[in-house]
């Protein structure tokens, strides 16, 4: 797997997982230990391989008669909450900066992954879905670590390309999306100002709760690059030749306001927001991302 | 500015690269693909003016630079020296020079400056200049005031500092044009191979610009290779004299006017004026400026008084604090008339007698000159003798006797003052006008009235302030043979004149005649307040007496002198100095030249003598001290004027200063590359 290696696997899922801050309607949440007594009115719902750490009250037994391996028993009653994780694909997220390891795509990619394979350590569903103005692409929600694989497959497959937050796909997406669920979107949100607005008013109307997650270069903030320069756009193809030394200062105000303006339009319609640059530390960023969850 | 490797500027167009390579190699930048340009787009445009004006600046800083490199190998040389050392050196002296010194010694180089005259700075300056020089260099020296001298070229500069060293200051005015006229036609005589320039030792005086025909290119002969460079001395106070005036006074004195000046901020007034004479003195306090005199001083009796007043002033310049005066004045031995009136009936109010005594007590109580004795005609047993100078007589039909006396009387130089027309008694012979040569052409009675004077005055007298057509005569008498000239006329209504005054000699004396009488009936001429002077001028003409005048001319000018005596003669002139010269009067008129000092000349030719007054001029304005600060010369600072005088003739060279520019202006683009781009 490119972005989900098995040791980083390994170390996401030793992580302390913390309860689910938000109720989807039952009384229970994350991985608590449930008030009902095993054998109750506990609906089985799946199961999955065993790990360490995982309760083994809920062994089966039987299974590892059959198989020589170990299985979790999953119920229902544990009330999973289902996490849409939505990429952005689009071309500017093949953006990578002269001292970065990898494009903002592979650092949003990783990170998404990541929480994924989070999410289903602590019992929640995880899938993705991968828009861009050239079409979508997902892994419906599952608690089966095996759908990771998938996910990163789908991930790797993907070539950034077309307009960045193309409204009508997701809007569709966002229709699609169950009421009970959650939805976690990453980006960098790198889309003319009336455009950006539709689409947070787009991820408003979820009923659900809803996180943004910016992804960012360094070098889209400090323009390291010496000389004169035609920066081409890697979604519009426009050029706009400057010399970055004699407008570093200006551009790192204006990067600064539109990064608050970006905070302050997901905050204003109850999503939260996110911003990281990619060359932080990916277990760094995600556990201030699952801080927030 | 002139360039000692001009062939450089050819290069100039250098300065261009900068502009031209912009324009034809403008910058290529680099592709660089970028997540989004939104963010680019909005900087860029908020400093999109501050970037343009940079990327400009930095393109003028470069031609800039490049233009002064260029210049500064040419190696310019300019005129005067600025940002002190930083301008650069004085460029070497390629060719030798002919230097024109033109030495001021008008009378403001008298003034005093810094412990000594102006003069003595200004020779030490120039013998400085003049032992800067090399020894291919030459120099003429002319001095100058308010005429310009002669030069010649010499190579013996030391020689001409000597001269220079003892030359005095005179007492003329500047005329700056005149010398550098001089200079001019000088250096035109000098080849073209030389580097010519004419140093003025001068202040700069603004009065000696006066003349200048605008600016320097229009004096005659004008050169532009030639540098001009000269001194300049700060304005000083100063009061000054600046000439007088003589008023008549009453008893045949005078009262003499002064005249002062002040500049500099020196008030001329309440300064103490001392007049100083052989036979008198006198002190005063200077009156507030205005129009009128500073000082009047009343001159006391005495054929031709002269003397000099003087300003007690301590300023700058003393030389022009006096001022001399000459009165030409003659006394007559006796001023006394004999009025010699008809009978007792002529001294009653109204009757011309009566008039004739009263303005002869009117003369006596305000101390004038002439008394009269009053006694019948008839009563005349002898001529009057020379106790008297001058008789007035009412003529009418009158006894033969009295009439040869009068007539001998006049022959022997006496005066008579005849009043024809004895109210009352017309016709008749006229026994003593007969006797003078006078023959009667009747009587006209009809209204007359007082014309002005034949010749505009009557012995120096000025009736144009009377109204004299109010004066109204009902007789006159005319004469067939009148061995006179008339002097004054009646005139009727219909425009027609007849004499009323003649005038003539008879024998050694003066005769005047009135065509008609003095009395109330006949005339009201003594009863206008023209009576009194026509009465004193008419004295004086029978005397003899000339009008007081001064005598005097302006320094460098000519006097016109006036002698008695008809025939050729030489005449003595004597000057305050001593030195004695001689001119030849002609017709009674000669003529001095060699008025080059103020003071009092004496001149003689026997039997005649007197004296008349040299003095400056002061309207040109030399005496105000005041110099041009912008005269059309460089300036030399009184500092290091051979070092002023050197950049001003060889220039400096600024090449290192443009070396420094263009050092200053490629940082300036460094620095301004390394931020703007």
């Amino acid at each position: 797997m490119k972005y989900l290696t098995p040791e980083a696997a390994a170390r996401i899922r030793a992580l302390k997982a913390r309860s689910s801050p938000f109720k989807s309607g039952g009384t229970l949440e994350g991985r608590h230990a449930s008030a009902f007594k095993k054998g109750s009115s506990q609906e089985f719902s799946q199961y999955r391989q065993y790990t360490a750490g995982s309760d083994t009250r809920f062994l089966d037994w039987k299974v590892y008669a059959r198989r020589d391996r170990f299985f979790i028993k999953e119920f229902s009653l544990q009330n999973a909450v289902s996490f849409n994780i939505m990429l952005d694909s689009s071309a500017s997220m093949a953006f990578r900066g002269p001292a970065a390891d990898g494009s903002k795509w592979d650092h949003a990619a990783r990170l998404a992954l990541y929480l994924a394979c989070f999410l289903m350590a602590r019992g929640d569903y995880a899938g993705l879905t991968v828009f861009s103005g050239s079409g979508t692409s997902s892994v419906r929600p599952s608690g089966d670590p095996r759908v990771l694989t998938e996910m990163d497959a789908l991930l790797e497959s993907v070539r950034p390309a077309g307009d960045s937050l193309p409204l009508e796909p997701f809007k569709n997406i966002v229709s699609g999306l169950k009421r009970n669920s959650a939805a976690v979107v990453f980006s960098d949100f790198m889309a003319p100002p009336e455009r950006l607005a539709d689409f947070a008013r787009l991820l408003a109307s979820f009923r659900g709760k809803a996180w943004a997650f910016q992804s960012l270069d360094r070098a889209e903030l400090e323009l390291p690059w010496e000389g004169y320069a035609a920066f081409q756009d890697m979604e519009t193809g426009e050029e706009i030749p400057l010399s970055p030394s004699a407008l570093r200062a200006a551009h790192g105000r204006e990067f600064s306001l539109w990064m608050k303006r970006v905070e302050k339009l997901f905050s204003v319609s109850g999503i939260g927001a996110f911003a990281a640059f990619t060359d932080a530390p990916p277990f760094v960023t995600l556990e201030k991302i699952i801080r927030i969850f | 500015m002139r360039f000692l490797n001009p062939a450089l500027l050819w290069f100039l167009p250098l300065a261009l690269l900068p502009l031209l390579l912009n324009l034809i190699f403008p910058l290529k930048p680099f592709k660089l693909p970028f997540s989004s340009v939104l963010l680019l787009r909005a900087a860029r445009d908020s400093r999109l003016k501050k970037v343009t004006a940079a990327k400009t600046l930095i393109l003028l800083l470069r031609c800039l630079a490049l233009l002064c490199l260029v210049g500064a190998f040419s190696k310019p040389v300019v005129s005067r020296r600025f940002f002190g050392a930083l301008s650069g050196l004085t460029a070497g002296s390629g060719r030798p020079v002919s230097l024109v010194v033109l030495a001021d010694r008008s009378l403001s180089m008298s003034a005093a400056f810094a412990g000594r005259t102006r003069m003595d700075f200004a020779a030490g300056a120039g013998a400085g200049i003049l032992g800067a020089l090399g020894a291919n260099d030459e120099a003429a020296l002319v001095f100058f005031d308010s005429e310009a001298g002669a030069g010649e070229w010499t190579s013996d500069l030391a020689a001409l500092s000597k001269r220079l060293s003892t030359a005095k200051p005179g007492f003329r005015g500047t005329d700056y044009r005149k010398a550098l006229e001089k200079a001019y036609t000088l250096l035109a005589l000098r080849p073209p191979s030389r580097k010519k320039a004419v140093l003025l030792l001068t202040d700069s005086s603004r009065s000696g610009l006066a003349a200048m025909p605008g600016p320097v290119s229009g004096v005659a002969g004008y050169d532009p290779s030639v540098t001009l460079a000269g001194l300049v001395f700060p304005a000083a106070p100063n009061a000054w004299t600046r000439g007088v005036n003589l008023l008549e006074g009453g008893g045949g004195r005078g009262r003499l006017e002064v005249f002062t000046g002040g500049a500099g901020g020196l008030a001329s007034s309440g300064l103490r004026m001392d007049l100083y004479a052989p036979d008198f003195s006198g002190s005063a306090r200077t009156a507030p400026a205005g129009s009128g005199p500073s000082a009047v001083f009343e001159l006391p009796a005495g054929d031709d008084p002269s003397g000099r007043a003087e300003l007690a002033s301590p300023d700058a310049l003393a030389r022009d604090n006096a001022v001399f005066f000459s009165l030409a004045r003659k006394e007559p031995p006796s001023r006394k008339v004999l009025v010699l009136y008809d009978g007792p009936e002529d001294l009653k109010p109204g009757r011309g007698a009566y008039f004739i005594k009263k303005y002869f007590e009117t003369e006596a109580a305000a101390g004038g000159a002439f008394t009269a004795d009053f006694t019948e005609l008839s009563a005349l047993e002898r001529p009057p003798g020379t106790d008297y100078g001058a008789v007035v007589v009412f003529d009418g039909p009158g006894p033969v006797r009295q009439a040869g006396l009068i007539d001998s009387f006049v022959r022997a130089g006496g005066g008579a003052f005849i009043i024809t027309g004895i109210s009352g008694k017309a016709g008749g012979e006229r026994r003593i006008l007969s006797s003078l040569g006078f023959k009667s052409g009747g009587t006209l009675d009809r209204e007359f009235f007082l014309a002005a004077p034949s010749s505009g005055s009557l012995e120096g007298a000025d009736f144009s302030g009377f109204d004299l057509q109010r004066i109204r005569t009902s007789r006159v008498s005319g004469f067939s043979e009148a061995p006179a000239e008339t002097l004054w006329n009646f005139r009727d209504p219909s425009g027609a004149v007849y004499p009323a005054l003649l005038g003539g000699r008879h024998g050694r004396g003066r005769v005047l005649v009135w065509a008609s009488s003095l009395s109330l009936p006949d005339t009201d001429l003594a009863a206008k307040p023209v009576f009194a002077p026509f009465i004193s001028a008419c004295l004086r003409r029978l005397y003899g007496l000339k009008p007081q005048r001064l005598r005097q001319a302006a320094v460098g000018g000519v006097y016109e002198g006036a002698l008695e005596n008809m025939d050729s003669v030489k005449v003595a002139v004597t000057s305050p100095d001593g030195t004695r010269s001689y001119v030849v009067s002609r017709d009674g008129a000669f003529r001095y030249t060699l008025t080059d000092i103020p003071g009092l000349y004496a001149f003689s030719a026997p039997p005649e003598s007197g004296t008349f007054a040299v003095n400056l001029d002061a309207s040109g304005g030399e005496s105000s001290l005041e110099p041009d600060t912008s005269p059309p010369w460089s300036v030399l600072s009184g500092n290091d004027p051979a070092e002023a005088f050197r950049s001003a003739v060889y220039g400096v060279e600024i090449g290192q200063f443009l070396l420094l520019l263009t050092l200053a202006a490629f940082l300036a683009e460094f620095m301004l590359s390394r931020r703007a781009l």
